[in-house]
């Protein structure tokens, strides 16, 4: 008997009609019981529950029964009138709520799609569960540093030896190498951004192919697979280009590839970016020294199995490299893929964080801006209350019951917050183009299900969080002291208000601080004294005939009026450069690994940069100097330990140099790291020319330039770069941070002024007799605002200290990130607090002053 | 002529049914014969609801009864056509009877 699955058969019971209840039952039994001998037991539980489900339909399910159910809809009808006449009426209130909560709202969900998208980087391969990057660490004095080359063998041994390891793949982006060549089919040419991967690298990443089979595209050594941007610029839309033989220089080089696939244009939310896929047997085969387990340069990615373990894995593998020679002493471990983009940065060997804590930041932003609106709901609403104390009270009289008074506050919060959130996608839409600008995103405004629902938990919670106080507290009254008139504000009631608008103000403050912080710091990196000069220098790439002809190029260059001086470079100063151990000198501890920086340079580099000597000279073309001599920054003489190093001789890669000149410390990289120590090599061919501009003469020298250029590669664009750019965009997180913050600050502030304004607007309504008496008796309007702000500045100036310890702790903890930082002066929180003072005292003033200098005839007229 | 009520093609199924199962017309034995006669697979929640929309339209009746032991001891909730309902069946036929006799006689093509 008991067979009848029994959830079904209860919720069954629940909503049938109790007069049909009996047969249907009996009928779907019979039937189960037929359905049982034939199909079997399981088969006909799921064929009941089916049934119910279809039995679940008007004509079957119960009426609604009682006096109360009857009321329901019509009760609903009412509120939905009141809330509506409500708006009507206190138009001021309803327009503060509705800019307050909408621009919240709209906050909150800019800020999602951003969030989202950040979320989503890298994220859609196939294989992105089991998509790991071993990452290399290696120890640098007491330091780990984790860094992604690893060595070239790695992948396949680990493809060998692990059975958890189904796929793998190695890559090199070959703009670690320098240059970018340059790609030739016939008469075009085009600049390239390439990578060389092993042959499974399109089974590994879901970079989808439009020509050519994923298995083998890769396997013959001479294979390219090219981007179909790249198809259509050389061979025109939907043409097959396989077998077609494209020409690639590099570096002086010139090498014949055969096209063997297409990928799809990279979609937006990958981190890569790379036009062209060589295979990595062509890379090996031209740096032979990497097939060696002691130098590390691709990236190896593996897939594993669905059931492996990472733990174990990541144990197996730690030491792994170092069975491979005895010397090396780093160690391996596992990263998943995704993770990367938003675990970018790591501490002792282990990822930290990263963008991430920009996600976090931003979302923490989100909800207190949509807090504080909450809060400016909350508050104007039960200062409102004794308006409609009377409207509760005769309800209350009349037998409302106090549960259709609460659903009669939410109704009203939920009614405005759909407004708002409507009023919040206009917004969005309105600002999005602006907030595209803001370096470094595109997002959209997609209309998607993520979305809806997103809005739909913000409504909720909006709704409940605004409107739960309200609508407990304004129904919980007495009905008789509500209409006797005996209720005049519980002080309870006032300090709720006085706590929100505390909260309120802290949040402001602690906002205006962090925007005040942050910019400085930005603008300290931006200002700060590098050690050389990076204004009106520009780079661009020695590509073409450039390659070979480069010191007569630039000979030429130096020709030209406007230019100052130029030089080849190999490196940039914005962090791409060799990082090398091999470095020995005199009195070297032999378990020392500091890691030098290699920069590669041609003569008057030093010169174009303008950095300065410490001691010594620098590369000089007449007296001959060449690779046999080298030039080192202070640090690196400090760390080495040398007394008189002008003129000793150390060894780089077994090879003698003589340190002729020190460089006094110059800023490489970002802020957030140390100066590294560095040494200078002089070389004549390089990948980059670099030159100074004179002051005021920019663009016709740059014409010039071009011009020049041209002359040596006619069918090539003039690609430059300024310096200085480029150097900011290594803050371009940060600004970035700056700037939003800036804005979401501004938000947050004006809404918080809103509801004060709201609430001081409120007491001075409530006190209009008041202060009409008090006029008649002679008060000036000066003591009359004083009486109305007294209250609201004391608690503003509460809130504002409460902010200061939070905000100071939250700043330090951002600018530990920094190595060259801002010290955190007295002034940032005092002038915050100042600044938030004002504003409030500004706002208020609007209303107070109006209120006070009203005259009071008009006030005292009736009653 | 001059019909106040429709009834659509399944309430007139049903109906037809509920008039052929006479004493034995409930929600489980109309569904079987459907199949039985029609070859046709009809759920028993759509069956259940149009007996009782036809049951307020008034063309059925219904009472409960015949308590057996296969059903957990339930009740059957039997339908009888009313008087009304054997009209309206009628006059649907006769209707339809004539409508054909206007049409010319059916003459397949051959395939050749």
């Amino acid at each position: 008997m008991n067979r009848l699955p029994s959830i079904p058969q209860r919720f069954f019971k629940w909503y049938c009609n109790p007069r049909l209840q009996e047969s249907i039952l009996g009928d779907l039994e019979e039937q189960f019981d037929e359905d049982q001998n034939e199909l079997g037991l399981k088969k006909a539980q799921i064929k009941f529950t089916w049934n119910v489900i279809r039995f679940c339909r008007p004509g079957i399910i119960r009426k609604p029964k009682g006096s109360k159910t009857l009321n329901f809809y019509g009760m609903l009808k009412h509120q939905i009138k009141l809330t509506i006449r409500g708006f009507k009426r206190f138009k001021t209130s309803f327009a503060i709520n509705l800019i307050g909560l909408s621009s919240g709202l709209a906050c909150a969900l800019l800020i999602y799609l951003w969030v989202m998208d950040e979320w989503n980087k890298d994220k859609f391969h196939e294989n992105t569960d089991h998509l790991y990057q071993v990452m290399h660490n290696i120890n640098i004095i007491n330091k780990t540093e984790t860094i992604q080359p690893t060595p070239a063998l790695l992948g396949q041994a680990l493809l060998e030896e692990f059975p958890a390891v189904e796929k793998m793949a190695s890559v090199v982006p070959a703009a670690w190498y320098g240059s970018d060549g340059i790609i030739e089919y016939g008469e075009k040419q085009l600049k390239t951004l390439e990578q060389y991967a092993s042959a499974d690298y399109f089974d590994v990443f879901s970079f989808p192919l439009i020509v050519g089979d994923k298995a083998s595209v890769l396997q013959a050594k001479e294979s390219v697979v090219i981007s179909e941007e790249f198809r259509e610029k050389l061979f025109g839309k939907d043409v097959d280009p396989r077998g077609s033989d494209i020409t690639w220089y590099n570096g002086g080089e010139k090498t014949t590839f055969t096209v063997t696939g297409v990928f799809a244009s990279l979609p937006s939310n990958t981190s890569e970016r790379f036009d062209l896929v060589f295979t990595l047997e062509t890379f090996l085969d031209k740096y032979p020294h990497i097939r060696d387990w002691r130098n590390s340069d691709p990236s190896t990615f593996v897939v594993l199995s669905e059931n492996a373990s990472v733990a174990d894995l990541n144990e197996q593998i730690k030491t792994y490299t170092q069975a491979k020679h005895e010397s090396i002493t780093s160690t391996l471990f596992l990263q998943k893929y995704s993770d990367r983009y938003l675990y970018g940065k790591y501490e002792n060997g282990l990822p930290v964080a990263g963008r991430v804590q920009y996600v976090r930041l931003f979302s923490i932003i989100a909800s207190l801006v949509l807090f504080i609106a909450c809060i400016n709901f909350m508050n104007l609403s039960t200062a409102r209350a004794s308006r409609r104390l009377k409207e509760i009270g005769v309800k209350k009289a009349m037998g409302v019951h106090r549960s259709s008074l609460i659903s009669q506050f939410f109704i009203e919060t939920f009614l405005l917050s759909l407004i708002s959130t409507v009023v919040a996608f206009v917004l969005v839409l309105l600002l999005i183009t602006p907030f595209n600008d803001l370096p470094g995103k595109t997002i959209s405004l997609v209309l998607d299900s993520q979305l809806l629902s997103f809005s739909a938990i913000i409504v909720l919670i909006t709704t409940l969080v605004a409107g739960s106080y309200p609508a407990l507290y304004l129904s919980k009254f007495e009905p008789i002291s509500i209409l006797k008139d005996k209720l005049t504000g519980t002080t309870g009631d006032l300090w709720a208000r006085k706590g929100l608008v505390i909260l309120q103000y802290c949040a402001s403050a602690v906002l205006i601080t962090s925007v005040w912080v942050v910019s400085s710091q930005v603008n300290f990196i931006q200002n700060k004294n590098l050690g050389f000069d990076k204004e009106r220098v520009i780079y661009f790439n020695a590509d073409g005939n450039l390659g070979e002809k480069s010191q007569i190029f630039i000979n030429d260059l130096k020709k030209i009026s406007g230019i100052v001086n130029a030089a080849g470079f190999s490196h940039d100063l914005l962090g791409g450069m060799g990082k090398t151990t091999g470095l020995n000198w005199e009195g070297k501890d032999p378990d020392d690994r500091i890691r030098f920086g290699n920069l590669e340079v041609g003569f008057d580099l030093i010169e174009t940069f303008g950095m300065e000597l410490a001691a010594g000279r620098t590369f000089s073309k007449e007296l001959g100097d060449n690779n046999s001599k080298i030039i080192l920054n202070e640090k690196a003489i400090e760390m080495m330990g040398l007394e008189s190093p002008i003129g000793e001789t150390i060894e780089l890669w077994g090879r003698s140099r003589q340190i002729i000149g020190v460089v006094k410390n110059f800023h490489f990289e970002s802020l957030h790291s140390e100066i590294m120590p560095c040494f200078f090599q002089v070389y004549n061919d390089h990948s980059t020319v670099v030159a100074r501009i004179a002051k005021g003469s920019e663009l016709e020298t740059i014409e010039k330039v071009e011009k020049l250029y041209k002359k040596y590669n006619p069918a090539l664009t003039f690609n430059f770069m300024f310096f200085d750019q480029e150097y900011d965009a290594l803050y371009k997180s940060e600004q970035q941070v700056a700037s939003l913050s800036t804005y979401f600050s501004v938000i947050a502030i004006i809404i918080s002024c809103l509801g004060l304004f709201g609430l001081v607007a409120f007491t001075a309504e409530r006190k209009q007799k008041e202060i009409g008496i008090r006029k008649v008796l002679g008060a000036s309007v000066f003591r009359l605002v004083l009486l109305l702000t007294n209250d609201f500045t004391k608690t503003v100036i509460i809130a504002i200290l409460i902010s200061l310890p939070i905000s100071y702790w939250l700043m330090k903890e951002w600018l530990e990130s920094f190595v060259y930082r801002i010290e955190l002066n007295f002034w940032f929180f005092a002038g915050s607090g100042l600044i938030a003072l004002f504003i409030a005292l500004a706002t208020m003033s609007l209303q107070t002053i109006k209120a006070a200098t009203l005259n009071p005839v008009d006030s005292l007229k009736d009653e | 002529m001059g019909r106040t009520s429709y009834l659509g093609e399944f309430e007139e199924l049903i109906l037809t049914m509920v008039l052929i199962l006479e004493d034995d017309a409930y929600g489980n034995t109309i569904v079987k014969s459907i199949k039985e006669h029609q070859k046709r697979e009809v759920n028993l929640s759509s069956v259940h609801i149009t007996l009782y929309r036809l049951e307020e339209k008034g063309y059925l009746e219904s009472f409960m009864g015949g308590a057996t032991k296969e059903r957990g001891g339930r009740k059957k909730r039997y339908f009888k056509i009313t008087n009304a309902g054997k009209v309206l069946l009628q006059e649907m036929k006769d209707s339809r009877t004539s409508l054909w006799k206007l049409a010319p006689q059916l003459q397949f093509q051959t395939i050749k």
